[in-house]
Order: C-alpha cells, then sequence, then structure tokens
C-alpha cells in the first residue's frame, strides 16, 4: 500500500526528485544548456526593467524642465531621450529581432546541425564520463530534434511552394484564365483542397469553368464537395444531370454513411467506388430510373439511377447490377422533395459470385434510404 | 481453440446456407436460379474460410435481395438478412 500526502514517504521522495531537477536546471556544471538559457531570460528581463525605468526617468526630467522653463536641461535631457530610443530601443530591437530571425533560420535549416550536434555529441559524452546526468542529454536530444524537424519542415514547405507554383501550368489553357481571376488565398484553397480530395485535374477544370457561369450551384458548396462532385461529373460524363440535382438539393449535414440503414451499412458502402457518396436532401422533387427484370422487381427498391436511355446490357454493366436483374425493363420514379439521397459512382463487382465480369460499374448509382418515399410515374 | 470455433462456427453457416439455397429455389420454383447458385458459391467460400469473398458476398446478399424488396419482406428475405449477420460475425472472427 502506498502512502500518498507530503509528509509521507511517497510525497517526501516526490518533493526532493522535483527540488533536484530544478537545481540541477540552474547548475552550469550538471546543466550549461538550461543555465544559460535561464540567464539569458534573467539578464533579458533585468536589461528590459532598466531600459524602461531609464526612458521613465529621462522622459520625467525632460517635461520637469519644460514645466519649469528650464531650457538647457530640456535640451540636455532630450537629446539623451531621443539617444536612449533610437540606440537603447530602435537598435537594440532591430538587433535583438535579426538574432531571433537568425536564431529560427539556423533551427530550420542545417546551420543549426554545427551547433546542436557538437552540443548533443558533448552532452553524450559527459553522461558517459559521470559528468552530467541524463537530463542534460535528454534536453539536448530534443533540441538536436527540434532542429531536424525544422529542416523536414522546410524542405515539406519548399516542396509544397513549387507544387503550387507549378499547380496552374497543369490545368487547361481555359481552366488557366479562371484559375488567375482568382485572388491568391482563393487559390492557396482550391490547391490545398485539391492536394487532399485528390481529383484528378480534369475534375478542377470542370470546377473552374462551372464556378465562372453565374448561378452555378458548384459556387455555393463547400469546396471539398464542389471537387467531390466535379470529379463525379467528369468521370461519368454526366455533368448537366448532377448539376441539376445538386441546383435542387442541398448537401445534407452529416456524411453520406450516417443516412444509410445501420444494419445495411457494411454492404451498402462498397457498393459505391471509393466507398464515397454525395448526400443530398432535395429541395424539389427530382425524376429518377429503375433498371429491372428477372428476378429484380420493379417498386420498393433503393437502387436508382439518373440514366434514362441505357440498353439492359449497359445498364447491367455501368451500374454493376446482380445477375437476378436482366435490367430489361426501366421505369421513371418521382422522389419527393425533403427525400435524402445518396449519389455515388457504381463500384465494380465484376469479380463478385453475384454479378460477373460485364459488371464494370462506373456509372452513376442513386441510393434511396428509404425506398417507400418514391412514387411510380407512368 | 479459436480455429476450432471458426471451424465448427463456419460448418452450421454451411449448413445454413444449403438450407437457404433449398428454400430460394423452391420460392422461385427454379433450379437453376441465381441466387440459389450464388448460395451455393457461398458455401465453397465458407469451407475454404475466404475472408475477403465472403466481404464480397455479404455485399452481394443485401444488393440481391433488396433489388427483389417482396423476397425481401418474406420469412426467406428475414433469414437471408439474419445469415448475412452471421456471415459479417465469422468474418470478424477470421480477422
Amino acid at each position: 500500500m502506498i502512502a500518498w500526502g507530503r509528509r509521507s514517504e511517497t510525497g517526501r521522495n516526490i518533493i526532493r526528485f522535483l527540488t533536484d531537477r530544478v537545481t540541477s536546471l540552474n547548475d552550469s556544471d550538471r546543466n550549461p544548456v538550461t543555465t544559460a538559457f535561464a540567464q539569458s531570460i534573467r539578464d533579458g528581463w533585468a536589461g528590459l526593467a532598466y531600459g524602461v525605468n531609464s526612458t521613465l526617468r529621462i522622459a520625467g526630467e525632460t517635461f520637469r524642465s519644460i514645466g519649469n522653463g528650464d531650457w538647457q536641461r530640456v535640451k540636455q535631457y532630450g537629446s539623451a531621450l531621443v539617444e536612449g530610443t533610437v540606440k537603447g530601443w530602435l537598435w537594440g530591437g532591430i538587433q535583438t529581432t535579426a538574432e531571433l530571425l537568425w536564431g529560427a533560420v539556423k533551427m530550420v535549416t542545417p546551420i543549426g546541425l554545427f551547433e546542436t550536434i557538437p552540443a548533443w555529441w558533448s552532452s553524450v559524452k559527459d553522461a558517459w564520463a559521470g559528468k552530467r546526468g541524463g537530463w542534460d542529454v535528454a534536453l539536448t536530444s530534443l533540441v538536436l530534434l527540434t532542429n531536424v524537424l525544422g529542416m523536414y519542415g522546410t524542405v515539406n514547405g519548399v516542396r509544397t511552394a513549387n507544387e503550387f507554383r507549378t499547380f496552374q501550368d497543369t490545368l487547361s489553357p481555359s481552366a488557366q484564365s479562371e484559375y488567375i481571376t482568382l485572388s491568391t488565398a482563393e487559390q492557396i484553397r482550391l490547391f490545398d483542397a485539391a492536394r487532399n480530395t485528390g481529383v484528378p485535374s480534369t475534375a478542377i477544370e470542370f470546377y473552374l469553368s462551372e464556378i465562372g457561369r453565374p448561378g452555378s450551384p458548384l459556387a455555393e458548396l463547400p469546396l471539398a464537395d464542389a471537387l467531390k462532385i466535379s470529379s463525379l461529373a467528369t468521370e461519368t460524363g454526366q455533368g448537366p444531370v448532377l448539376l441539376n440535382y445538386i441546383s435542387h438539393g442541398e448537401l445534407a449535414s452529416q456524411s453520406w454513411i450516417e443516412y444509410v440503414p445501420i444494419e445495411f451499412r457494411d454492404t451498402v458502402i462498397p457498393a459505391f467506388e471509393g466507398e464515397e457518396a454525395i448526400p443530398l436532401k432535395l429541395t424539389q422533387s427530382r425524376v429518377a430510373y429503375r433498371y429491372w427484370g428477372g428476378k429484380s422487381e420493379e417498386t420498393s427498391s433503393p437502387w436508382l439511377t439518373v440514366y434514362s436511355d441505357l440498353t439492359a446490357e449497359q445498364a447491367r454493366s455501368l451500374l454493376a447490377l446482380p445477375k437476378a436483374n436482366l435490367a430489361d425493363h426501366i421505369t421513371p420514379f418521382l422522389i419527393p422533395e425533403d427525400t435524402i439521397v445518396l449519389i455515388g459512382k457504381a463500384a465494380s463487382q465484376s469479380t463478385e459470385r453475384w454479378a460477373g465480369s460485364y459488371a464494370t460499374g462506373g456509372g452513376i448509382q442513386i441510393y434511396v434510404p428509404d425506398p417507400s418515399v418514391l412514387i411510380k410515374l407512368p | 481453440m479459436k480455429t476450432e470455433q471458426i471451424k465448427t462456427f463456419a460448418t452450421k453457416l454451411i449448413e445454413e446456407a444449403s438450407l437457404l439455397q433449398q428454400r430460394v429455389k423452391e420460392y422461385y420454383n427454379d433450379e437453376n436460379d441465381e441466387l440459389a447458385l450464388f448460395l451455393r458459391g457461398i458455401a465453397e467460400d465458407l469451407e475454404n474460410l475466404d475472408r475477403e469473398k465472403l466481404r464480397g458476398d455479404r455485399v452481394g446478399i443485401y444488393r440481391v435481395v433488396s433489388d427483389a424488396p417482396t423476397l425481401e419482406k418474406s420469412e426467406l428475405g428475414k433469414d437471408l438478412y439474419a445469415f448475412n449477420g452471421r456471415l459479417k460475425e465469422l468474418i470478424a472472427m477470421l480477422e
């Protein structure tokens, strides 16, 4: 049983340990790095206090002399005040800023390694010789690690800056002309979103040409979502149909997976390519189509599409329909306003037993989580 | 111990798949029904304890049954979904 509390043996040991650490950090023989750091803070603070104090005192004397009409002293104190301000504050400020910048440059470039590696190696050697404790090694290791991380950050930053600089060149001439109309902040946002979502350049071109069009629904959407839709539009070649849906709906607030009944989630998700779909709440009713036939039934199924003119063979292929669905019938359905629909690309099922090599997918499929709302049209 | 448990569970599911296959044939009155053939294939995947194939089979059961809502609402449809749930348990055991 361990007894706790500051009077207990454990408590005393903890206090002793902490006291020893604090003492150790201020002991130049045991911890030269932290001691020097602490000393520089103390010196800096003392210098600042002295400077503030002297400036206030001379300023006070200057104003008092003005009040007394003693112009000789005004000149004397005034020139001291000006000199102190220029030399002490301005020049000192410039020097301090330059030193801080130089320190930062050293920490993010290999220049710093000329100091951090010898300091680390020296602490390791001293620790081996029993002159210094493990804390010094830990501290110098931390500084060295910071230096290395800083260098990694610099390399990464330079690479990203280069990618951003050449990003425009990856676009078609017409997309480039749209791109240059964006502000630098918007260009950076687009570059960043394109990198994060991994959309192809054709999708970015589609997005740029769309947002240049007045009233485009893509302009109203969060950038990442707009790029996803652009990607789906370019990959399926169904841009106008998709935009028609988007302009008659609003992006649902949750992730698309949340709208799939929980018991079917892990079987619906792989039906969409990249396990991605767009959740849309319709603000106006839309017409969608169902391909069915064979053992597949006409009504009450959640699986629909935007295509109205596919042959049975095309539908089975693009929508990766099950073998049992012959797709030799097509029925239009009205999806009422306020219905949540999930729109995405059908995943390939060509290696699955229940489909076959024909089921390449790649077409736009619509999943209606609650198919009871669908209204069959004549 | 776990391997034995998995084998026992898989054997039960193979038997269940066989029964479901028979019921599907009767439901559709079709000896060569695609869903029945699919269930026979699932039994093979269960014998091989092929996790990836079984994952795809689970997607297929939902895709086929949800494409035929009359079947989905029937006792057979509910039993197919229950079987799908047990497949999920087996896949979890295989991981």
